[in-house]
């Protein structure tokens, strides 16, 4: 039997199972599963987790954010007001540079790159990171 | 008072119609940034946050939405960018997912041992029993990836079991 055929009708035999739409024909999926042990086996023992697993709920944690939120609602975030800060000075500087007659040292030179690393920090990214965090863990 | 009223007053500045939603949600939504994060600490950290992040975007809220599906979003956000910054080696409480504790310490052993994404779908799947059109809105993927992902962590939570079963 082929492998992919097999993983095919044991995902689309769960969503039935599940009372979903699967996305085999239905039909399709009883006549393979009739011929092929191995998914009757492998679909026996993920039912055994779904009847294990019925009827659990979950843990129920009493919380009160409330007091915690409510004086938060109305100041600026603390994000918002670093980027205020961040974005001023590199409005600033931008102004500067239109002066005439400027010489700034290399040192302000390296003002904007700067602002640009203190923004990376503070979000504590980097900005060349391929973002994995929704990746499947088995791919 | 329902969720859609107690919005359009909290978009009017009513601060006690988001007190509303907040105490409405707050016990819900801790379960869920626990089942994330594994951690209740952390979890509180990111339910305020992710409060205050709806706070403020309640302005753009479709109000042809459910208010939860939507703050789900907000909270699993804050609850992934906390997981991705967290060390690996940092000490994690592993507070109980299922009640009542210690009922079944194999199951609550399997779901504390499986990775973060699993964890997350199984127990909306079968704690919580959404559906997979549910599934996909609060995760914010397709439907067949809902199945396909759901059939994956199913096979590494029955593995879980089965190993912990002949230990």
């Amino acid at each position: 039997m082929n492998e992919s055929t097999c993983e095919s009708v044991r995902m689309a035999a769960m969503a039935l199972a599940d009372g979903e739409k699967p996305a085999l024909d239905p039909d399709f999926i009883a006549a393979h599963v009739a011929g092929c042990e191995a998914c009757r086996l492998e679909l026996e023992l993920l039912r055994g987790f779904d009847v294990q697993i019925a009827g659990k709920s979950r843990r129920q944690y009493p919380v009160d954010v409330w007091p915690a939120i409510e004086p938060r609602l109305a100041a600026p975030s603390r994000q918002r007001r670093v980027f205020l800060v961040l974005g001023v000075l590199l409005l600033a500087y931008k102004v500067a540079e239109f002066a005439p007659n400027r010489e700034f040292g290399m040192a302000v030179q390296l003002v904007p790159i700067a602002i640009a690393l203190a923004v990376f920090r503070y979000l504590k990214e980097n900005p060349f990171r391929i973002t994995t965090e929704l990746k499947l863990e088995g791919d | 008072m329902d969720d859609q009223v107690a919005i359009e007053r909290c978009r009017r500045g009513e601060r006690d119609a988001f007190r509303f939603l907040v105490e409405r949600y707050q016990s819900q939504a801790i379960g869920h940034a626990i089942a994330i994060l594994g951690d209740r600490e952390d979890a509180l950290d990111c339910l305020q946050e992710a409060f205050l992040d709806a706070f403020q975007g309640l302005s753009r809220f479709d109000t042809g939405r459910r208010f939860y599906p939507w703050f789900y979003i907000l909270l699993r956000n804050r609850c992934y960018k906390l997981a991705n910054r967290r060390r690996e080696n940092t000490p994690l409480d592993e507070v109980a997912i299922l009640a009542p504790a210690g009922d079944s310490p194999e199951i609550e052993e399997a779901l504390q041992s499986l990775g973060t994404e699993d964890r997350e779908l199984i127990t909306l799947r079968h704690l919580d029993g959404l559906s997979y059109a549910e599934l996909a809105e609060r995760l914010e993927i397709p439907v067949g990836t809902v199945m396909s992902r759901l059939y994956n962590a199913r096979r590494k939570m029955r593995g879980k079991l089965e190993s912990r079963s002949r230990q």
